[in-house]
């Protein structure tokens, strides 16, 4: 009886450990539902002392948040007034850079 | 061959005339014997099998509460059909037994429900079937249970059925007062989201329990149980509180700014329990139904909550004078694997209760009972800094205290007193169709509510009383700065045939 009853007893201890375990989390990251934004590293770009654009030069833009964030940047031209937008969603600007483009 | 029948006579009392009463059939149920092994029930059944296949599990808010809230909880049980932790369906199950030789017996039992009627368009018939297998040798018991929750599209534009299946094996061995006992199964819910490959989304889960008899008076339990964030079981997960409807009464206070939910006030004494528009659940449907947080966030859909693992033990007391009876019980427990974050939430939860006769000891002929219980949760998660999240750091707790006293032969005095707090931040998954956690929402709560009810009782005989009844019912959200107050007399005349 005492042998049965070890067996039993292994039996369940082996179910135990390798069942139900996954190993990545489960649902949507929670941080991009329910985290605090916050700036980590302020806007900034990497041509601080001006861009020609007529060499294919371009402008690239650095910011950190927190966490994923809907962001959005706004050119306006200093003597044309002429308007571009950049929009995008990300935990920073990398994939943002600026050709010298506009939309009129 | 026989049959069964439960028939309410009634008359509303809002016309004083008898052309509103009424004569109900609140049971119908034909039951015989086909054999010596064969017998079945026809009509209004009651289903149970385990708390992991199909079960009803009591609704929240009391801890060994006193006669003045269980005596209307008791009706709220009767009226809504909640007979044990059994299922009231209306179908046909046919069981039996059979010796196989001197000291064994199998016993089995199969049954099928239906739980929705199609609408003949859109909506299929839903059906449930299931049935146990069961083997008793001597000291030793082993057993199968099978349900499955499936829809007939027969005649409707839906293209494929739904199943939900759950099997699972038990077995239990007895070893003079030990028990030992096992159950461990799975689900299988049909995928019918076109991102995932598999046919079929699969749960499992395991439980291992050891009971101790160590005399007629102390009892001590010890359970392990492992349920996976995927176990789908309808029977078993479905509540017995529709928690997603509104109070009967005052669904809206503070000048109907905010909506109210239903609470422990409305589940012990809602006005509304003789109509059929009650919130008590009386449908096993696909998806997890919706809890109330106050009650705590631990274990809301009993031992079959998915995404836990962890222990858990009950011990209990009686003298043998029948003086002093005393419960406990603690379970910790984790997730079986994290919610959004990598890190899982761990939960403590406890449960002390004592029932007292102070008569007794002070040597008085007339009782005096103090009857008391507190119950307190904690979920709790804490995040890594950098992704700002508020952690989790969620508590609850349920006190209930009560005295009854025998002022004069017959004639009680009962004085309940009943007090609910939660408060802190958690985040509730949200699942879709398929079960999978879609998801969160977030809890953050500061809530307190307390019932304070005075009666006076008096007892014709043992089936028949007569109580008067005045109950304050306190609500503060603190989050919200909302107060209100509900103040309720009833009057309950108790006739037992």
């Amino acid at each position: 009886m005492l042998s049965i009853i070890r067996n039993i007893v292994f039996l369940f201890a082996s179910l135990t450990f390798i069942s139900c375990e996954k190993e990545v989390f489960v649902g949507p990251a929670i941080e991009t539902l329910y985290g605090t934004l916050n700036v980590l590293e302020p806007f900034s770009n990497n041509k601080p002392v001006g861009v020609d654009f007529s060499v294919n030069d371009t402008v690239k833009f650095e910011c950190l948040f927190s966490i994923t964030a809907d962001y959005q940047i706004d050119f306006i031209g200093r003597n044309s007034g002429a308007k571009f937008t950049m929009n995008g969603s990300n935990i920073d600007l990398s994939d943002s850079y600026w050709l010298g483009n506009s939309e009129w | 061959m026989n049959l069964y029948s439960e028939l309410r006579l009634g008359s509303n009392l809002e016309v004083f005339d008898t052309s509103s009463s009424y004569l109900n059939l609140r049971r119908l149920l034909i039951f015989g014997d086909l054999n010596d092994y064969i017998s079945f029930e026809i009509g209004d059944i009651d289903l149970q099998m385990t708390p992991f296949t199909l079960w009803n599990s009591n609704e929240e808010g009391e801890v060994n509460e006193n006669s003045i809230f269980s005596n209307y909880r008791d009706i709220q049980r009767y009226e809504n059909f909640n007979n044990g932790n059994n299922w009231r369906r209306q179908g046909v199950t046919v069981f039996g037994n059979k010796s196989v030789s001197k000291n064994d017996t199998i016993s089995y039992k199969f049954f099928g429900t239906r739980e929705f009627a199609s609408n003949g368009i859109s909506n299929p018939d839903i059906y449930i079937f299931g049935g146990d297998v069961n083997y008793d040798f001597k000291n030793f018991y082993s057993g199968i249970n099978y349900i499955d929750l499936f829809s007939n599209n027969k005649g409707i534009s839906l293209d494929t059925n739904f199943h939900n299946h759950v099997v699972s094996s038990k077995s239990a061995l007895k070893i003079k007062n030990l028990e030992f006992s096992s159950e461990l199964g799975l689900s299988k819910l049909t995928n019918s989201s076109s991102t995932l490959n598999n046919k079929w989304i699969d749960g499992e889960f395991v439980s291992l329990g050891f009971k101790a008899n160590f005399s007629k008076n102390l009892f001590i339990s010890l359970n392990y149980r492992s349920v996976s964030d995927d176990f789908s079981s309808p029977g078993a997960q479905t509540k017995r509180i529709n928690y997603s409807m509104s109070p009967n009464l005052f669904p809206q206070v503070s000048n109907s700014l905010n909506n109210r939910e239903v609470s422990v006030n409305e589940i012990i004494t809602d006005i509304n329990f003789i109509r059929s528009q009650s919130f008590y659940n009386r449908t096993i449907d696909y998806s997890l139904d919706k809890f109330n947080p106050i009650f705590g966030v631990s274990e809301p859909y009993g031992l079959a909550t998915p995404n836990r693992r962890g222990f858990s033990s009950k011990i209990q007391f009686n003298d043998t004078s029948k003086t002093i009876y005393l419960y406990g019980k603690c379970a910790v427990l984790s997730d079986l694997i994290g919610e959004g974050v990598d890190q899982k939430r761990k939960y403590l939860s406890f449960s002390v209760a004592s029932d007292v006769y102070i008569n007794k000891i002070l040597n008085f002929n007339k009782t005096i009972l103090f009857k008391s219980g507190f119950y307190y949760s904690n979920s709790k998660r804490k995040h890594s800094p950098e992704i700002f999240v508020d952690d989790v750091d969620f508590n609850n707790s349920i006190l209930d205290i009560g005295i009854e006293m025998e002022a004069i032969k017959n004639f009680y005095l009962i004085f309940g007193y009943k007090s609910i707090n939660a408060s802190g931040i958690d985040y509730l998954s949200v699942r879709n169709d398929d079960f999978i956690i879609s998801s969160f929402d977030k809890l953050q709560l500061d809530i307190n509510q307390k019932i304070s009810s005075f009666g006076l009782k008096y007892n014709f005989n043992k089936k028949s009383s007569l109580l008067f009844n005045y109950q304050e019912m306190k609500f503060s959200n603190n989050l919200l700065d909302s107060n209100f107050k509900i103040d309720q007399f009833f009057i309950l005349v108790q006739i037992r045939f």
